[in-house]
């Protein structure tokens, strides 16, 4: 059996290597380019949205490379996104390929992630599994914690691109340390490498908060590299969505640190009191949270059709009327315009800096 | 004197001007692109020069959906995208305006100014109903010329009623009502509607539209769309005098601070440019890159995602 699963932004670099050690034969996908996008939009539905076309052309080039089962999370999911797995099996079974095909059926369920990873893998001791989840889990959060350093350096480089390069260093240092001592011996070394980025230290950025559908927020091809065009453009990101928090919030992993769902519930009251699906309530608790904290604006980000974030995206125009805070919604799909998503990003950052600081400096 | 050059390269139209230190326009040209903006650009140069001699710039700003491109050619130390170029030049000349709706050649943008900041914007993204293509299209349809369109607008008594949700659909529905014999006037005007419908409910959709409102680009030109938005609204638009070349004072005046200037000079105009382009086949997702040649030497690239190609003329 070679198991495959679909992208989104690091976290098959999390797993791969450490199942590998535990006898799953993995084939993760080939970096999506546009030729994926092309594969998944033809044998997609038109309105499915963004995230369900990239997974499946993931599935297909996997499959092509000789990869013959399939995970896929599922389940009832936060929005259509739980069903995705299963048309997506369909649509494969019909264009002939032939695999096995798993869908995790209760996402919020520790026990069954864990009798997921003993199902696929070597590891038949719950003990085990529960210990490989938790590595899995650390490997993603030191990934997430290199990128939020990327956030910081690169709108502070003075070589431009040297911090891309230090991020792509630091995810292979990440994903070569295999277990707990190597991973904890490994992040001093990957600040140190931030660090080691010469940087304009009086710049003060103007900082933009991403918030939307954790797809599209996560996954660089999805949203056309929009952290690195805001780093080029100076800005600093300050991401409101990680795959480790979400999985920290729901399995409470890390019991002395604020629960960010919650804490994002809690300040969404008033504006929207139910979640309304996929991220949307974090979508309206975060924007006001970064409001609270000083962050210049919020850029929210969703795929075309994104019934939840549609919801959000509502009433978060409305915390920008009434409270005079700088929000910016922008929605992805195939036909997306490059030059129309720089331009507005552009024009964000400019109305941000001149909020700010009353000009516009040159960039 | 010190003078500045401001450039934007649209889709439609390519527009030129030259400003003092106060932002007084000396001179300006607005000409076809017609798929050709380097060409377009050199003509304007070459015109400015044979009409103002050898004025020494100071700084050049660019703008316009082919701001890059200009950037590569003339040498500028500012490029600004359109939203920040039209509200600078809006604010330069109306400081109290709250409300600025450009209409291009196929894009329209709505932005929203307060206390001369911009607190707001959106741009067309999906349909490019409303914009200075699709009228001339339709003109040209009606066999009338572009200039026409506002006067006979103006003239019609009642407006026909046209769906204006996509240019497919208001092109089918307005040679629905000529068969129906409604008379050429009130299909215009009933255009005009459709189209200030489409905008209004594409681009101002729970945004707060306050006067002044100016109203810029080159469908300003049109006093049948001025007046449709102004039935519509309730509210006086303002149509400033350079409405055409805004964009372009705005650039030219962004570049005003500037130290010492990139402007490469006006032997630009005279360079023996070209482009070409080519698919990278190194990975799938075949990038297009483009390349401007002067003479057979490569002065500028760029169009990759991984930026290999455009490394090289550093």
């Amino acid at each position: 059996m070679r198991l495959t699963v679909p992208h989104m932004g690091l976290l098959s670099t999390a797993y791969t290597r450490v199942l590998r050690q535990y006898g799953v034969d993995m084939q993760p996908p080939p970096a999506a380019t546009v030729r994926t996008l092309n594969l998944g939009v033809k044998h997609s539905p038109e309105f499915a949205c963004l995230p369900f076309k990239i997974n499946l052309g993931n599935m297909m080039e996997a499959l092509d490379n000789g990869a013959d089962a399939i995970l896929m999370p599922g389940g009832y999911g936060p929005c259509r996104f739980g069903y995705y797995g299963i048309i997506q099996e369909q649509i494969l079974r019909e264009l002939g390929y032939q695999f096995r095909m798993s869908t995790t059926d209760n996402p919020d369920r520790l026990s069954d992630m864990i009798d997921t990873i003993r199902d696929i893998s070597r590891i038949k001791n719950r003990s085990d599994g529960y210990r490989v989840f938790f590595l899995i889990l650390m490997r993603m959060a030191a990934l997430d914690r290199a990128t939020a350093l990327y956030h910081y350096y690169k709108p502070r480089e003075i070589d431009r691109g040297e911090t891309d390069a230090v991020l792509k260093e630091a995810v292979r240092v990440i994903d070569r340390a295999d277990s707990y001592a190597k991973l904890f011996r490994t992040m001093p070394s990957v600040k140190k490498m931030f660090r080691s980025v010469p940087i304009d230290k009086g710049f003060r950025p103007v900082t933009v908060g991403i918030l939307g559908e954790i797809f599209v927020v996560i996954e660089p091809f999805a949203n056309l590299e929009i952290e690195k065009k805001l780093g080029e453009m100076r800005v600093e990101v300050r991401r409101g969505v990680w795959l480790s928090d979400w999985l920290n919030d729901r399995f409470r992993f890390r019991p002395f640190r604020r629960n960010q769902t919650a804490y994002a519930k809690k300040l969404a009251r008033g504006y929207l009191n139910y979640p309304a699906g996929g991220e949307s309530i974090e979508t309206v608790g975060k924007t006001l949270l970064f409001q609270k904290k000083g962050v210049d604006g919020v850029l929210h980000i969703m795929p075309f059709t994104c019934m939840p974030e549609l919801v959000a995206s509502t009433i978060i125009n409305r915390i920008s009327r009434d409270r005079g805070y700088p929000v910016l919604s922008m929605t992805f799909d195939e036909h997306v315009s490059e030059a129309n998503i720089i331009t507005r990003l552009e024009a964000f950052s400019d109305l941000l800096e001149r909020r700010r600081n009353g000009s516009i400096s040159r960039h | 004197m010190e003078v500045f050059l401001g450039i934007d390269v649209g889709s439609v139209t390519t527009k030129v001007v030259l400003i003092d230190h106060e932002g007084a326009v000396l001179w300006s040209s607005y000409k076809k692109t017609q798929g050709q903006p380097i060409r377009a650009l050199q003509s304007a140069f070459a015109a400015l020069r044979r009409d103002m001699g050898d004025v020494e710039i100071k700084g050049v700003g660019t703008t316009g959906s082919g701001r890059k491109l200009a950037d590569h050619i003339a040498g500028a130390d500012q490029v600004k995208n359109e939203i920040t170029a039209h509200a600078v030049s809006a604010i330069h000349f109306i400081p109290n305006v709250r409300t600025i709706v450009e209409i291009g050649g196929q894009d329209s943008k709505l932005i929203l100014i307060r206390n001369r900041v911009v607190t707001d914007f959106s741009m067309n993204t999906v349909c490019a109903a409303g914009t200075g293509s699709f009228l001339e299209h339709q003109a040209a349809r009606l066999g009338i010329g572009i200039g026409e369109l506002g006067g006979l607008a103006l003239s019609a008594s009642s407006p026909a009623r046209i769906a204006g949700r996509c240019t497919v659909f208001a092109e089918s529905d307005m040679i629905h009502k000529q068969q129906m014999g409604h008379n050429l006037e009130d299909i215009v005007a009933g255009l005009c509607d459709a189209l200030v419908r489409n905008y209004l409910n594409n681009l101002a959709r729970g945004k707060e539209i306050i006067g002044p409102v100016i109203f810029q680009g080159g469908v300003a030109a049109n006093p049948g769309i001025k007046a449709a938005f102004e039935r519509e609204l309730g509210l006086e638009f303002i149509v400033p005098e350079r409405y055409p070349v805004m964009g372009a004072i705005g650039a030219a005046l962004l570049a005003r601070n500037t130290g010492k200037t990139r402007f490469k000079g006006w032997s630009v105009a005279e360079q023996e440019l070209s482009t070409s382009s080519f698919y990278c086949s190194d990975c799938p997702n075949s990038c297009g890159v483009i390349e401007i040649n002067d003479s057979d030497r490569v002065i500028a690239r760029w169009g990759d995602s991984c930026g290999k190609w455009g490394k090289l003329e550093e």
